[in-house]
């Protein structure tokens, strides 16, 4: 069909362009839309990186593999380690130890003063999960929740010097060495007005008639309900008497 | 691969034309942007469209003119209306420095918008894009027998406006 002039004249009619800040704004927003086009380029830069020796890159590999493997399998053969000292190993040395140093075969356990801890971790509080976690045993456990002769803290496996060789002993060992300590109560607290008990020197006499062995401590087990009588001879009202610093 | 310089190759050589056609379609500056930005956007996203293409700007008009009328489609009544109103500005040719010839071209834009429009897009690719039939028929997805009547009524349509002041313009 062979174009008439009014077809001519409507093709020869200029279309309008579009505008020229079109362009970097559509090239731009189609550049961000392709995501494949920055995984390629990655794909390239590896391609590029790898190509001039894969053999070499593949020898590798493999040297790397060879070693995984038998690095695995030297590991598998060797005995599992000896499993950590539990703390209920490391308190029976610590008693061990205690007796060695007090001399004695006696294997009596010390009070210790109960360590400033939150109340949660009392030994009220989770003492059979950590006993079963620690492998702590059922008679020791029941030590620590009594409160009696159980410490937790460590005590140091390496002393200084040996046993002969140490400086004079402390008078508070004196009191420790005495026969059934631990079922014992203090008489007295423990540091009245700031000076506590004197159990040696200028001030010893001041307890001369204090009527208690041990130096402040009751003469037999003192029972938790204080005024029984029957085992326990020293009544809340003779002590009352009896105490030379709140006479 | 579409690299970014292939993109820009491919705007500057295609662009104009997609941006005339998608005008004349949609009579909206900016309904032909987003189809525009649409088409380059997709170019960008899957490189290999244009692969094993014999005849590129046969197949952007194609995208184009799918996107142009997914967009039309998407579109409510009342939005087409209000941008019917504020597309007069829209020019699809450029501007004359003959007063004859601006008044002919406005009164061209004016009688295309008019044609309905399945006959103003093969008036359009016929036209100034300087498609056959047959390649229009690809391009729309249409018999080469439709696509030809589709002209021949929009032409005279055309000239049945547009004759008075072209022979009154013809010197």
């Amino acid at each position: 069909m062979k174009a008439d002039d009014f077809e001519q004249t409507l093709a020869r009619q200029p279309l309008r362009p579009p505008p020229a800040e079109w362009r970097e704004a559509i090239l731009r927003a189609a550049r961000a839309a392709a995501p494949a086009e920055n995984r390629a380029e990655w794909r390239d830069t590896l391609a590029l990186l790898f190509w001039p020796s894969p053999k070499a890159w593949g020898a590798l590999a493999a040297a790397w593999l060879v070693i995984i493997g038998a690095n695995l399998a030297m590991n598998s053969g060797v005995p599992a380690p000896a499993p950590a000292r539990t703390a209920g190993a490391n308190w029976r040395e610590q008693q061990r130890l205690m007796a060695e140093l007090l001399g004695g075969g006696e294997t009596q356990s010390i009070p210790s003063a109960p360590k400033p801890s939150p109340r949660s971790e009392g030994p009220g509080n989770n003492s059979w999960g950590i006993g079963l976690l620690s492998g702590i045993t059922g008679d020791e456990l029941l030590c620590l929740r009594s409160g009696l002769g159980c410490s937790s803290a460590l005590f140091p496996l390496t002393p200084a010097i040996s046993l002969g060789e140490r400086e004079p002993r402390s008078p508070a060992l004196e009191v420790i060495e005495s026969p059934g300590f631990t079922g014992r109560c203090q008489q007295f607290f423990p540091l009245p007005k700031g000076e506590g008990l004197r159990v040696r020197g200028k001030g010893a006499i001041e307890y001369a008639g204090v009527p208690f062995t041990g130096k402040g401590f009751t003469a037999c087990f003192c029972s938790p309900i204080f005024g029984n009588n029957a085992q326990n001879p020293i009544s809340k009202s003779a002590l009352s008497i009896s105490n030379p610093i709140y006479g | 691969m579409a690299e970014p310089a292939d993109l820009a190759a491919l705007y500057d050589a295609h662009a104009p034309a997609l941006h005339a056609y998608l005008l004349n379609l949609t009579r909206s500056e900016a309904d032909t942007r987003d189809a525009l930005q649409e088409v380059f956007v997709k170019l960008a996203r899957q490189p290999q469209l244009l692969a094993n293409v014999r005849d590129p700007r046969g197949f952007l008009l194609r995208l184009a003119h799918n996107l142009a009328i997914d967009l039309i489609r998407r579109q409510s009544t009342r939005q087409r209306r209000h941008e019917q109103l504020a597309e007069e500005s829209a020019a699809l040719f450029a501007a004359a420095g003959d007063p004859d010839e601006a008044l002919f071209r406005r009164a061209l834009e004016e009688a295309l918008s008019e044609l309905p429009l399945e006959q103003r897009t093969v008036v359009h690719l016929k036209l100034w894009e300087g498609r056959t039939f047959e390649e229009i028929a690809q391009i729309l997805d249409l018999p080469p027998n439709t696509a030809a009547s589709r002209y021949r009524y929009g032409l005279d349509k055309l000239r049945a406006r547009l004759r008075p002041l072209h022979d009154e313009l013809k010197p």
